[in-house]
């Protein structure tokens, strides 16, 4: 809960900023009647905002499988069918003027009062030198690329949950600046440049290394109707990127984008004889993709990923041999190490080499208003196991959003979603935005 | 040449100028009546929006049962074809925006943090407006008009897509006889069907010279008794930053407020 004090502090803080900017426009000049104005001007730009998610799952275990075996090792023994009753308040603070920004994010959880965590997604304040200049510092959420489930150039962006993509995910601690130019011109109408420090993540004693600083840039453009990103990213840890990604509406109601990128000495992490091995590695990763609007207004969107630094089939499941052998000895101090391993370097949605992604949507089918139902399958094309959700959500009152979200993950053993620690999962959520 | 008849002309040439000058003092000559469809387009779109302006609307979504929902929109318009669009309520979609330049549109959402195609067609709203609706640019930049008939009150113009990137294939426009106000739009697609029709009503003074209608509302053979409706509240001529209508500043529009 220390954490979470000081979420509440940050809010406080922020709060007390506000309000005392709205003070300093009242005593500029009060006996202005336009001063009066700025001071409720300054305190209209102050905004807290949020949700309310209230969260009851129940899911169906698979104990036979290496991940739940090495998750509950020396755990009491519990039954197949499990439930959860979960609390995720986001809380968000804003205060944005003609020249200057600040934002906070937060998120939460509450199980009980042993088992909550909180977390600052975002904390950053910005400066317009310029129109069209901006400086930005502190920890900002990016989200570069056109995918909408994978983003092999999103060289700055949180890890993305390819079965909920539009989760909100923490910031990037960085320091940016970013210039924006818009043309007259019919071929080339907007130019964007932004530029990225990101200081060392890796912290000791307070400090990191002064050379595992990072260095990443981007172009944006929009030409000829047709939306481009040019992207680099420098760093001495997680190696060289250079990438492209595109966005067009090629038909009024078919949209087709792509993203490119080329690494190298990027570290790709294996199990190599039931020990961790990290190897720097060449190549290139893609993603192909459209979304489609039919006359019935349903959206289909459909995503083709390539991780050219991904697992194959065999080194996943070297992975889960690893996790087997470790389970076997029965050596606390090794499960301890093989569960960091597993949670730092094998938890991604996307972790293998090929992805198929298609989700389908339709709104207000049979005349039903404010109820959308969704359907998605991420289909890994290495091992064939792949995950479906049937997302469906229903707004009957406004700021009130009801989400029943059944889900199944199908798989032969030793595949990445027939080997996880569940099989079902139901899930409903009861959502108020204030 | 028999006198009777330079008479009779003579009486007639009389008739035909007191005839001209009734005419001219009760039906006075107009000007507009010289000028093309398109102009008269342009002339409507003039007074529907200035060149450059910010505007508070509401949209208000009718369900058959009475049951209504509510947006409000923080708009930002700038030359023919650049509107973008910034959600102040209700709560839950706060933050989002959209962008229109000519046919290209954008979606912003806070929690996804980057801009997303959209089409004209779609509704990200829902209800009878679609996202031309809302983020409608000027009707001149999309559509050739031709005169079509007139009533005792308005003229009629019918309007046809410059290409097919257009929302609507065809549209029927009424305007008062001074040209100065829409009344009605009906719009049609490629196969000739009605898809919805837009009424313009409550002309209302929101001063620096903008007197427009402040409400328009819409109702559709497709969306059988529901009604959608928007509300002007303020809008004001103002000169806007070029860049308020790029991707980058869809995440920052709350900066022009």
């Amino acid at each position: 809960m220390k954490s979470a004090r000081h979420i509440v502090s940050i809010l406080i803080l922020f709060g007390s900023f506000a309000v005392m900017a709205a003070d300093e426009a009242t005593e500029l000049s009060i006996s202005s009647d336009s001063i009066v104005t700025a001071s409720e001007d300054s305190l209209t730009k102050f905004e807290i905002s949020g949700s309310l998610d209230t969260k009851c799952s129940v899911i169906k275990s698979q104990k036979s499988s290496s991940l739940y075996r090495l998750q509950n090792f020396g755990q009491p023994t519990v039954s197949d069918e499990l439930s959860q009753f979960l609390l995720e308040p986001y809380l968000n603070g804003d205060y944005v003027t003609k020249n200057i920004g600040f934002h906070v994010k937060t998120h939460s959880t509450y199980i009980s009062e042993q088992t909550s965590t909180s977390e600052l997604l975002e904390l950053n304040g910005s400066v317009n030198a310029m129109p069209t200049l901006t400086f930005t510092a502190g920890k900002k959420a990016y989200a570069w690329g056109k995918g909408y489930a994978f983003n092999p150039v999103g060289y700055v962006n949180p890890t993305k949950d390819s079965e909920n993509p539009e989760l909100a995910q923490a910031g990037l601690t960085s320091l940016a600046v970013d210039y924006t130019k818009s043309f007259e011109s019919s071929a080339l109408s907007t130019l964007g440049l932004t530029f990225i420090l990101i200081p060392s993540n890796k912290i000791q004693n307070r400090y990191g290394e002064l050379s595992q600083t990072d260095l990443s840039g981007k172009a944006y453009f929009l030409v000829n109707d047709i939306d481009v990103d040019l992207m680099a990213y420098n760093s001495a840890t997680v190696g060289n990127h250079l990438g492209f990604d595109f966005s067009n509406n090629i038909l009024t109601n078919l949209e087709v984008h792509g993203e490119f990128s080329q690494f190298t000495n990027a570290p790709k992490t294996t199990i190599d004889q039931n020990t961790l091995s990290i190897q720097n590695k060449d190549g290139n990763s893609y993603l192909l993709g459209l979304r489609y609007l039919d006359s019935s207004d349903t959206t289909v969107i459909l995503e083709y990923y390539h991780n050219g630094n991904g697992l194959a089939s065999d080194e996943f499941k070297q992975y889960l041999q690893y996790v087997d052998a470790v389970l076997a000895g029965g050596q606390s101090a090794a499960i301890q190490t093989a569960l960091s391993t597993s949670k730092n370097y094998f938890q991604k949605s996307a972790l293998m080499r090929d992805y198929l992604y298609l989700k389908v949507s339709k709104p207000e089918p049979f005349n039903w208003v404010y109820f959308t139902p969704s359907l998605y399958v991420l289909h890994n094309l290495n091992d064939q196991s792949f995950s479906v959700g049937i997302p469906m959500s229903y707004k009957p009152f406004t700021n009130f959003e009801f989400i029943l979200w059944p889900s199944f993950l199908v798989g032969s053993a030793s595949t990445q979603f027939g080997d996880k620690m569940l099989t079902q999962r139901l899930e409903t959520w009861l959502r108020y935005s204030f | 040449m028999p006198l009777g008849t330079f008479k009779i002309g003579g009486y007639m040439k009389k008739s035909v100028f007191v005839l001209a000058l009734i005419i001219g003092i009760n039906f006075p000559i107009d000007s507009s009546a010289l000028e093309t469809a398109n102009e008269l387009l342009k002339r409507v779109d003039s007074k529907l929006m200035p060149e450059s302006y910010e505007a508070y609307r509401r949209l208000i979504n009718e369900e058959p049962n009475g049951k209504k929902k509510e947006y409000t929109f923080f708009t930002l318009k700038k030359g023919t074809d650049k509107v973008a669009l910034l959600y102040l309520a209700p709560a839950s979609e706060k933050g989002r925006s959209t962008l229109r330049l000519g046919e290209n549109m954008w979606l912003f959402i806070p929690n996804v943090n980057k801009p997303v195609r959209i089409t004209s067609l779609q509704s990200v709203v829902g209800g009878v407006f679609n996202n031309a609706d809302i983020m409608a640019v000027e009707y001149s930049a999309e559509y050739d008009a031709e005169y079509d008939s007139e009533t005792s009150k308005e003229r009629i113009l019918n309007l046809k897509a410059k290409n097919k990137t257009v929302t609507y294939d065809k549209l029927k426009m009424w305007i008062t006889k001074n040209g100065e106000y829409l009344r009605k739009v009906e719009c049609y697609g490629s196969s000739g069907v009605l898809i919805k029709t837009l009424e313009f009503k409550d002309d209302k003074n929101f001063g620096g010279g903008i007197f427009r209608p402040s409400v328009i509302e819409t109702h559709s053979p497709l969306y059988k008794d529901y009604r959608s409706t928007i509300i002007y509240e303020k809008i004001r001529a103002k000169k806007i930053q070029p860049e308020a209508f790029t991707l980058p500043f869809m995440g920052r529009l709350k900066e022009f407020q």
